[in-house]
Order: structure tokens, then sequence, then C-alpha cells
């Protein structure tokens, strides 16, 4: 389960930073803020959205002192699958990459960590009309980008 | 807003699985009816399907990094043992600093313990001094040191007179040192000038002696006895009311 936790935040880690060293520093700072501040952690809340929670603040304090541009290309580097991609998973990342930041923060977390709307309300600390429109635009966005690829 | 847009706007919890069952009941009918809706929904499916294909399928090695947060959580805990470690040492050397400054600051004077060796070396072992035991000779001693001789004489209680008396040095100070006799018994009073409040110490055990200081407002002075301390006590007292 820890494992699976583990790998869930640093798949998201390695989509935020988009370098799997910098995926990992984050993922390690995640999981040591985790530990040292497991008092405030409120029992019976969603442990996953909390520890997602805490690995986007602290991206987002990273950001904030390197301010790094994620380049478009640094997605596809980020993720070293072991087999050939797929055009349609080469076209479906790219798409992603031109989405503005919250959206394809709400679309990976909805879509690929399966968080539910209110979870994802929690995790970024916004209304849960805002995730919704969020994501609707994001969805909307990323159909009109693939419209001749996969749709 | 028609229809469809509140449609569109709700879809995220329709697929999310976040609605309950009376609102996902008129979503899907509505879904029924409205094919533009419907490929919609059908398109994000779709679209939610292919990102997880696109990205999800990803497995990243952990095992360095659960390593590394293990170590570090290791290290954070040892620090804190060291922490603990270090406030309980600290702690420890507070009581033993309180406990012996508090040792010190109870200690009684020097003074007292220097009146009970005079005491016990000059009057109950018997060591040479050179005593003054006539009267010209004590009202002379006695004027030295601030006495009218009948002051000296009577601060002893009835039953004893002043056998003899010398100058000595008590705790660092210049004091007269009057030794009273009853037949059977002696004790020490040493007395100096001396410009205080009025107090009487508690008798305090010095050796086999007890020693109570008392100050008059003119004269300091220590009583050395070895009887019970409410003798010693009482002998001070008698002492100062007469200084």
């Amino acid at each position: 389960m820890k494992r699976i936790l583990t790998r869930s935040l640093l798949r998201f880690g390695l989509r935020l930073a988009g370098d799997s060293f910098q995926a990992e520093d984050l993922v390690q700072e995640t999981l040591l803020l985790a530990w040292r501040g497991f008092a405030r952690f409120e029992p019976g809340t969603n442990v996953r959205a909390w520890l997602f929670r805490i690995l986007l603040n602290v991206f987002r304090q990273q950001r904030r002192k390197a301010q790094p541009a994620l380049a478009a290309e640094t997605l596809a580097r980020a993720h070293p699958v072991a087999v050939s991609p797929s055009r349609e998973s080469v076209e479906v990342r790219q798409a992603l990459e031109r989405l503005g930041s919250d959206q394809r923060t709400v679309l990976l977390l909805a879509a690929v960590e399966g968080f539910t709307c209110r979870e994802i309300s929690e995790i970024l600390g916004v209304p849960m009309g805002t995730v919704m429109s969020r994501l609707s635009r994001a969805r909307e966005a990323m159909r009109e980008l693939l419209s001749e690829v996969m749709l | 807003m028609n229809r469809c847009d509140g449609i569109r706007m709700q879809a995220p919890l329709y697929l999310s699985g976040e609605m309950d069952a009376e609102a996902r009941d008129a979503f899907a009918a509505h879904l029924d009816i409205c094919p533009g809706c419907a490929a919609m929904i059908a398109e994000d499916r779709k679209l939610d399907s292919a990102l997880q294909s696109a990205l999800g399928e990803f497995v990243p090695d952990t095992g360095g990094l659960e390593q590394a947060v293990r170590h570090t959580i290791s290290l954070d805990r040892r620090r804190l043992h060291w922490t603990w470690a270090g406030l309980i040492a600290a702690a420890a050397t507070l009581l033993i600093v309180t406990a012996i400054a508090r040792e010190y600051w109870n200690r009684p004077p020097r003074r007292y313990a220097d009146a009970a060796v005079d005491h016990r070396k000059e009057v109950v072992e018997g060591q040479p001094r050179r005593w003054r035991s006539n009267p010209p000779e004590l009202a002379r001693l006695a004027e030295q040191n601030g006495l009218q001789l009948t002051q000296a004489t009577g601060i002893a209680p009835a039953g004893y007179r002043l056998e003899r008396a010398k100058t000595c040095t008590i705790g660092g100070q210049r004091m007269l040192h009057l030794v009273f006799y009853n037949g059977a018994r002696r004790y020490s009073v040493f007395v100096a000038p001396h410009l205080a409040r009025r107090e009487m110490s508690q008798p305090v055990r010095q050796g086999a002696e007890r020693v109570t200081e008392f100050d008059t407002g003119h004269f300091r002075g220590l009583v050395v006895s070895d009887g019970s301390a409410v003798a010693c006590a009482e002998l001070a007292r008698a002492a100062a009311s007469q200084l």
C-alpha cells in the first residue's frame, strides 16, 4: 500500500517537476514533511489526498524559489516508459503539455490519479466549483487538441 | 442557462461518481435524450482512458527513494533521541547545581565553625591561651571591646559567673571571648560591637557544640555551648537582653 502510494506520488511529481531527480526530491520532501507533521493529519480524512496536497505545496514553494519554466518536452522526457509509446500516447502527452498549469493539474489528479472533485478541492485548497470548471475546460481543450488523433 | 449547459457543468461529478443516485439518474436520463451531451461524456471517458494509458501505466522505481526517506527518518529519530538526551542531561545538571548551591547557601557561616572550634580547643580541651580572669583585667578587656564589665558579667543566667576572657578572631572579626562557669559546666560567648538590626539565629550544631548567634543592634555575639539547642538559644537570649 505504502509503495503504491509512493509510486503514485512520484508519478505525479514527475509530471509536475518534469525531471526525475527533482521529482524524487519533491516526493522525499513530501514524505518527510508528512512524517514530521503527522500529528496535524486528521484521522478519518483521506491520507492520499493529504499527501498530494503536501506534495503540491512543496512543489509550489520550490517553483517560487527556482522559477523554472516547464518546457513542453520535459513531460515526455520525464516518462521513461519501457515500451515505445504509441502515437496516441505521445499526442496525449503533448496535448496535456499545452494546457495551462491549473487545468493540467486537475486533469492529472482526476483522470490519472483517480481523485474525486471533492478530494481535488481539498488537495488544491480551492472551491469545488473551481475544480469542476477547470476540469470541464481542461477536458474541452483536450478534446479539441486531440480531435484528429483519437476521438 | 439551458439544460445542456448545466449538464456540462455537472459532468465532472458524473464522471467521478460523486453524484447521489437521484442526480445521477436525472443526468443519465438527459444523456438518453441528448446525443450532443452523450457524445461529450463518451469523449471525456475516452480521454480519461487515454490519459491513463499514456501516463498512468508508468510505474517508477521507488526503492531508492523509500530507502532515502527511511534513512532520513531514522536520522530524525536519532536527532530527536539526542535532543531528549541533551534535555535530560541539562535538567540533571541543573538539579545538581541547584542542590550544590542550596547546600552552599544553607551552610552555616564560617564564624560559627570558628567559634565552636575555639570553644572546644580553648575551653573543653583546655589548650593554653592567655586568658584574663581578674576583675581589673576583665574590665579593661571588656572596655577595649566596647563593653562595660557589668554588661559582660550580666549576660549570663543566674548561677553562672564570668570565669575568664580573651580576644580572638572569629570569622575574620575580632571578638571578645567570654567563658562562663556554674561550677559544673562552661559555655562561651563571643561578642563584638556591631551596628545591625536586632536578630537571633536558630542554634546550629557544629561538631559536639551548638552555636547561636545574636545581634542586639550594638553587639553581635555567638554563644557556644555543649548543651541542648533550647539551652543554647536561652543562653543567647539572656546575653542579648543585657547588651
